[in-house]
């Protein structure tokens, strides 16, 4: 009976430390601007979204034939065309800040936003 | 002595198909949260039972070919590493907890491996990809608590369904006289 109670409390735990981390990084962040497109893990392209005046879009094109429409507004970028039969990077909708990034896992197409508008230094380089 | 090595290729082969018609059919319902890598994942409940109720050897054949087999299915040679490092993640974690905690809570155990298997997948798409999809880790890891814990209930239920209708016997017989 007891060991039911500690695993329930682990169970507890990993959901209270993951809620605990989305809120923090839902609170402190907000204030990043700069939209980074990678397509098969290479950055394709940088953008100041609080730059953009008027929406535009663009295509990404794998080398495999598969492609997303990428829809860039006034502090907002995401997809509204993708060739993928889940379209899940399309439903998650348009992003403003760095809390989810826009992943497309069969086109391998991510759409993250940060705070500077180079890459940095560190990890980004070595996952590279 | 071979009727029993059939008869536990043959229980093996059928459960294999079972996993992969669960598969087939989960990967048909609609994304619910636009999250990638948020699934029920019901196969689980195939390598589970093989875990609890025969041996691990005959578990883990069964996931493997369920993956190999899904992913030409499937037609994504990219998912098939996901599911592969996921899967054998999970199958090893699943295997340590059902060790460590001598089979029970199920729920437990379904549950460790939801989330180690959210964790391998990560894992994987961060080397194929870049670093920013560990952000989606939290939001994996709740998902596989919710869904871990259901396919573990799950499992579990049939286990004892199957028990009481006498099923459970010849079952574990195929494995244990051999």
């Amino acid at each position: 009976m007891k060991k039911e109670y500690v695993c329930a409390a682990a169970a507890a735990a990993v959901i209270v430390l993951s809620c605990a981390l989305t809120a923090f990084r839902y609170f402190t962040g907000g204030n990043e601007r700069y939209a980074y497109v990678y397509s098969d893990s290479v950055l394709i392209k940088t953008i100041d979204l609080n730059a953009v005046k008027e929406p535009y879009s663009f295509l990404v094109e794998t080398k495999d034939g598969g492609s997303n429409t990428v829809e860039v507004c006034h502090g907002e970028i995401g997809v509204t065309h993708a060739s993928c039969p889940d379209e899940i990077c399309i439903n998650t909708g348009f992003i403003h800040s760095s809390l989810l990034p826009i992943v497309c896992l069969p086109n391998k197409l991510v759409i993250e936003i940060k705070d500077s508008p180079y890459e940095s230094e560190g990890i980004d380089a070595v996952a590279q | 002595m071979n009727k029993i090595k059939i008869r536990k290729l043959v229980t093996l082969s059928l459960l294999c198909a079972l996993s992969l018609i669960i598969f087939t059919v989960e990967s048909m319902i609609p994304p619910i949260v636009p999250i990638q890598g948020v699934k029920l994942g019901l196969a689980n409940v195939i390598t589970l039972f093989l875990i609890l109720t025969a041996d691990k050897k005959s578990a883990a054949a069964v996931l493997l070919v369920r993956i190999v087999l899904a992913a030409v299915f499937a037609g994504q040679a990219i998912s098939f590493l996901y599911s592969l490092c996921g899967g054998m993640l999970a199958f090893s974690a699943m295997c340590a907890a059902e060790k460590l905690l001598n089979g029970k809570p199920v729920w437990f155990i379904s549950l460790v491996g939801a989330v180690f298997h959210n964790i391998g997948q990560i894992s994987a798409a961060c080397v194929l990809m870049t670093w920013a999809v560990v952000y989606y880790l939290p939001f994996l890891l709740i998902s596989g608590c919710i869904t871990g814990i259901l396919t573990g209930l799950l499992t579990s239920f049939t286990i004892e369904k199957m028990d009481k209708a006498g099923l459970l016997q010849p079952f574990k017989d195929v494995f244990n006289k051999e």
